[in-house]
């Protein structure tokens, strides 16, 4: 039964969010192995590997680390678990979709612990993983158990004596590799829909960030959905990654990250068994503030946009072209914004941006800072490292910056804002759609022609007007271009783990 | 022993409250005869209050989102499960169908209403197209109407009645039921956990009452836009006519006479247990009963043999008895009608097989006064006559030979309803293609009864107008607006 925040009397329904949360003080990390049919394994190779925490730059523990032998062993498992006749493919659609509202409703009770894993795996703001990464798992959760029993396929007229009719059947073994700047979240956005299809699911985290996926292994268990649904084999990129991508008895794999490993990933699909693959890759997002805006709104929207989650998210507002009128006062602003971002302990209620996720990227990031004060941008606040503070760095404002400069054209993926300037609607939709990237857009306006000509003419896969990062379980996400294939949430993210199958009977005119 | 019990007196729910009213309806317990209950006796002063509570809850329960309105329904389905024991004994009681019944179809299934619907109203999109070469963005909006009116029969009461409100106030609508006056205690019992279940007052308002009295006052009413009736021709026909000026929306469902067809190679160690159900479960008072049994030639005798002898264990009895198969017949004037056809079939030279007339119905002393009767298979019987044309409603069906799909499939179609049918055969082809050509809104093969939620439900011809089901309810209780942007 799901459980509601505060009680509800007199038919009025509790709006009010939860308390603040408090993270598990000393939390004990339990789950640390390989996942397969609902149980705990060693490695085959016996090796492990460490997950540090960003923030301190400890050691948080060691993890099996899964490779080839491993994925084969998790996909033999999903594979029986699909099997026809199998309890899961038994199973009816109601009931898949209660086990998902099970599910959601001990993510819900484990919020906190859940909560205090991904701050301590990932170094984000506890507070952002609590309401941010743990509601939006919760409600994509029920989103998708909800769909469960609703999906359908059509009857087809035809211009023959026939019945024609599709039917949508799950795919089979799907695997999932998702990434380190949203890990609870980027699994859920596989699993649920997955799951909610009829699919069972190998996946692998980032190594960087294998935490909350072994946990929710636990969860999975404690729900009862049948072993060998979900496994899960942490492990690397180039070895339990790789081993996933070409698989020849999986038959659809869905990746979060870099375009660079997207490719990759799509490439060994091909050279395997063509299995079907949805990418969720890098952006370079524009944000395009209209002089007619509101201000205040586009700067504050702006700042977030690009600071968030410490700068590392695939839709980071990371190219902001601000209309020549309103641009001296924009660039202001955002400075003064950039100035009081408050950076330390993600533990801190206080904290707004925590530690980058490990040395690599710490190290582009600055080489990409150092890029634009080469290349002649004005640096207008930040543009280092804070000092004597591991991975943390400054919240950084660029202006003056052109199309052609490095941090204009690069992901880079941390805390500095790119501020460019353009004169006319026409010209911003150029260099806007000028990249190979296409996640998303934003446009600032209060005007329905700008808003709407905007809104059809920028090549990216979600355009926000007047808000950013408006995300709903309901509305699709994904990319145009380089940034991606499919798409994930939404009815649409149903089709990416359907196979459709039509069936058609012929009705013969005789009578016996 | 009766009559020294207290009647139980229900009232009507109005704008979250319970009100007396001045005249009270008495309402019989159908397995003993005897009045045990008084049902308000509602008119146009109440139906004015329920619609002028309707209308002022209206704003605020349209306005919140579908999540938080599911959350209410799912509250709601908590709450009556967890009494769904009292609920049983209580329909069981008001209509006189077995406990049983009561408690692993009537109940669950109103629970399932309510749940089913707060899951579907979290999943619907509309449309949206655009025209760019003219700059035109189009899509649409779906809201609620307003004030829904709601008439649910007295054959399946609580279900029936869930079975309305669940889509109609997930849509956002508020709404004014009038239940059968027959059959009122459980659609009372209902309204005693709504305010639990956080639904506001004047959402949900249910007048009690007749058909002409307070059904009337509803349909009539110039504020309530929207009504979905389920029960018989006649007062459906009623129904429209007084709603014609105001141009309402209406969803009818009616009658049946549905046919069973029975192939040569159907299956009939299935078919017959579930042709015995489909024609006399809550006796035989379901719109989709099956009352005309057509068999195919070759395989007549055997079937008819083997169905009479599996009718004959088709236990009836006192509705708590848990071995009974079959309860008491609605009303005193309901169960003459039933027998009164059975004297029709006789008179023309019909044969009755097994039940009314030809085997001994034994009751308890307690149950004697009840309105009970056996379950009665009539054969050698003219496709004109009227057991075969009208719709009886009780514990009677009819059993004829056919020869072949072409025959059976006009002769299933020759009567003014078309509601559901049950095909029976193991070929492929024929299944499907006897389905395609009967004029019929469900079709089930091999089976009887399986309610798939998310698709359409209703009949043509008389059967009725419109349907419902996951899609088609939410259409119904709401309003198609498209908004042109140009830009």
């Amino acid at each position: 039964m799901a459980t509601t925040n505060g009680a509800v009397e007199n038919g009025q329904p509790d709006r009010k969010p939860p308390a603040l949360p408090r993270p598990i003080r000393n939390l004990e990390v339990k789950f640390t192995k390989i996942f397969i049919n609902n149980e705990w394994h060693e490695s085959k190779s016996g090796k492990k590997f460490a997950t540090y925490n960003p923030s301190t730059l400890e050691k948080i523990c060691e993890v099996e680390e899964g490779d080839k032998p491993d994925v084969d062993k998790a996909v033999e498992a999903a594979q029986a678990a699909f099997q026809r006749g199998s309890p899961w493919r038994r199973l009816d659609a109601l009931s898949r979709g209660r086990l998902l509202h099970q599910l959601a409703d001990l993510v819900e009770r484990d919020r906190a612990v859940l909560a205090t894993l991904e701050t301590m795996d990932s170094g984000k703001p506890f507070l952002h993983a609590f309401f941010i990464d743990l509601e939006g798992c919760i409600k994509t959760l029920r989103y998708f158990a909800g769909w469960a029993d609703k999906i359908q396929g059509r009857t087809i007229p035809t211009d023959d004596n026939v019945v024609c009719f599709t039917r949508h059947e799950p795919v089979g073994v799907c695997g999932a590799i998702t990434p380190w700047n949203f890990p609870l979240l980027m699994l859920v956005w596989k699993l649920a829909p997955a799951l909610c299809c009829g699919n069972t699911v190998v996946v692998k985290p980032a190594e960087q960030t294998p935490l909350t996926a072994l946990y929710l292994g636990s969860l999975i268990k404690e729900v009862g959905f049948p072993p060998g649904v979900v496994n899960i084999v942490p492990g690397f990129g180039p070895t339990a990654g790789a081993a996933i991508s070409s698989h020849p008895q999986i038959s659809k794999i869905a990746f979060t990250g870099s375009t660079e490993v997207g490719k990759l990933v799509k490439e060994a699909s091909s050279q395997s068994n063509l299995k079907r693959v949805t990418l969720e890759l890098g952006g370079k997002n524009p944000c395009i503030v209209c002089a007619d805006a509101d201000l205040d709104l586009a700067v504050e929207c702006a700042h977030q946009g690009v600071f968030f989650n410490q700068g590392q998210c695939c839709t980071a507002a990371s190219r902001v072209f601000v209309e020549e009128q309103v641009y001296a006062d924009f660039v202001r602003r955002s400075v003064e914004y950039a100035k009081k971002r408050p950076v330390g302990d993600p533990f801190d209620v206080r904290t707004e941006q925590g530690p980058q996720i490990d040395q690599k990227q710490f190290n582009k990031i600055l080489d990409l800072i150092d890029s634009g004060k080469e290349e002649g941008a004005k640096l207008e606040c930040g543009g280092s490292a804070m000092e004597d503070r591991g991975l943390f760095i400054k919240p950084t404002v660029f202006s003056e910056v052109t199309d052609t400069m490095r941090i204009a054209r690069e992901e880079i993926f941390g805390p500095v804002q790119p501020i460019l300037k353009f004169k006319s609607i026409e010209e911003v939709i150029k260099r806007a759609n000028s990249l190979e990237y296409g996640l998303t857009a934003a446009v600032f306006t209060k005007n329905l022609d700008k808003a709407l000509k905007l809104a059809s003419a920028l090549e990216a896969g979600t355009v926000w007007i007047n808000c950013y990062n408006a995300l709903y379980a309901q509305a699709p996400f994904g990319g145009f271009k380089m940034s991606g294939n499919g798409r994930e949430l939404g009815e649409y993210a149903l089709t990416e783990y359907t196979e459709v199958k039509t069936v058609t009977i012929k009705l013969d005119d005789k009578n016996p | 022993m009766a009559g020294t019990r207290a009647l139980l007196m229900l009232e009507n729910f109005i704008d979250g409250k319970f009100l007396p009213c001045d005249s009270y309806l008495d309402s019989y317990d159908p397995s003993t005869g005897e009045v045990y209950c008084r049902v308000p006796d509602s008119g146009k002063a109440e139906v004015a209050a329920a619609v002028a509570a309707a209308r002022a809850a209206f704003p605020g329960w349209s306005a919140r989102s579908p999540q938080e309105r599911s959350q209410v329904l799912l509250r709601l389905a908590d709450l009556l499960e967890q009494s769904l024991e009292e609920f049983a004994v209580a329909e069981s009681r008001d209509q006189g169908k077995t406990i049983t019944l009561a408690r692993t179809m009537d109940i669950p299934r109103s629970v399932q209403n309510f749940r089913f619907f707060a899951s579907s109203i979290l999943h619907h999109t509309s449309q949206c197209t655009q025209m760019d070469h003219a700059g035109c963005l189009h899509y649409t909006v779906r809201e609620p109407v307003g004030i829904a009116g709601l008439i649910s029969p007295w054959n399946l009461p609580l279900y029936l009645l869930t079975w309305k409100i669940a889509p109609a106030i997930a849509a956002g609508n508020t709404v004014i039921a009038k239940p059968s006056e027959l059959t009122s205690v459980t659609a009372w019992m209902l309204c005693q956990l709504l305010q639990k279940a956080g639904v506001p007052p004047g959402v949900v308002n249910i007048v009690f009452g007749t058909g002409p009295r307070v059904g009337e006052a509803l349909v009539s009413h110039p504020e309530v836009p929207v009504i979905s009736f389920t029960g018989s021709q006649p007062t459906a026909e009623r129904i429209t006519q007084l709603s014609a000026p105001h141009c309402k929306k209406l969803s009818l469902e009616l009658g049946g006479k549905n046919p069973a067809i029975i192939f040569e190679d159907a299956n009939l160690e299935e078919c017959v247990p579930t042709t015995v159900r489909s024609s006399f479960a809550n006796q035989g008072e379901i719109c989709l009963c099956t009352s005309r049994i057509f068999v195919q030639k070759s395989i007549y005798s055997e079937f008819l043999k083997k169905f009479v002898e599996a009718t004959r264990m088709w236990k009836v009895g006192s509705p708590a008895d848990p071995s009974a198969s079959m309860g008491a017949l609605i009303s005193k004037a309901h169960l003459e009608k039933v027998r009164r056809y059975v004297k029709i079939a006789r008179a023309e030279g019909a044969r009755i097989l097994c039940g009314e007339g030809v085997d001994r119905l034994s009751l308890p002393p307690g149950n004697r006064a009840g309105y009970f009767m056996l379950p009665t298979v009539i054969t050698d019987i003219k496709d004109e006559s009227r057991c075969m044309k009208e719709e009886i409603f009780g514990p009677v069906t009819c059993v004829v030979p056919f020869d072949s799909e072409e025959e059976v499939v006009k002769r299933a179609n020759s009567v003014q309803y078309g509601l559901a049918a049950t095909v029976w055969s193991s070929n492929v082809g024929r299944v499907h293609r006897v389905a395609k050509k009967l004029q019929s809104g469900l079709v089930w093969t091999n089976c009887w009864l399986i309610r798939e939620l998310n698709l359409p439900f209703g009949g043509m011809k008389s059967s009725g107008v419109g349907r419902e089901g996951a899609k088609d309810s939410y259409e119904f209780f709401t309003e198609s607006k498209t908004i042109t942007i140009k830009h």
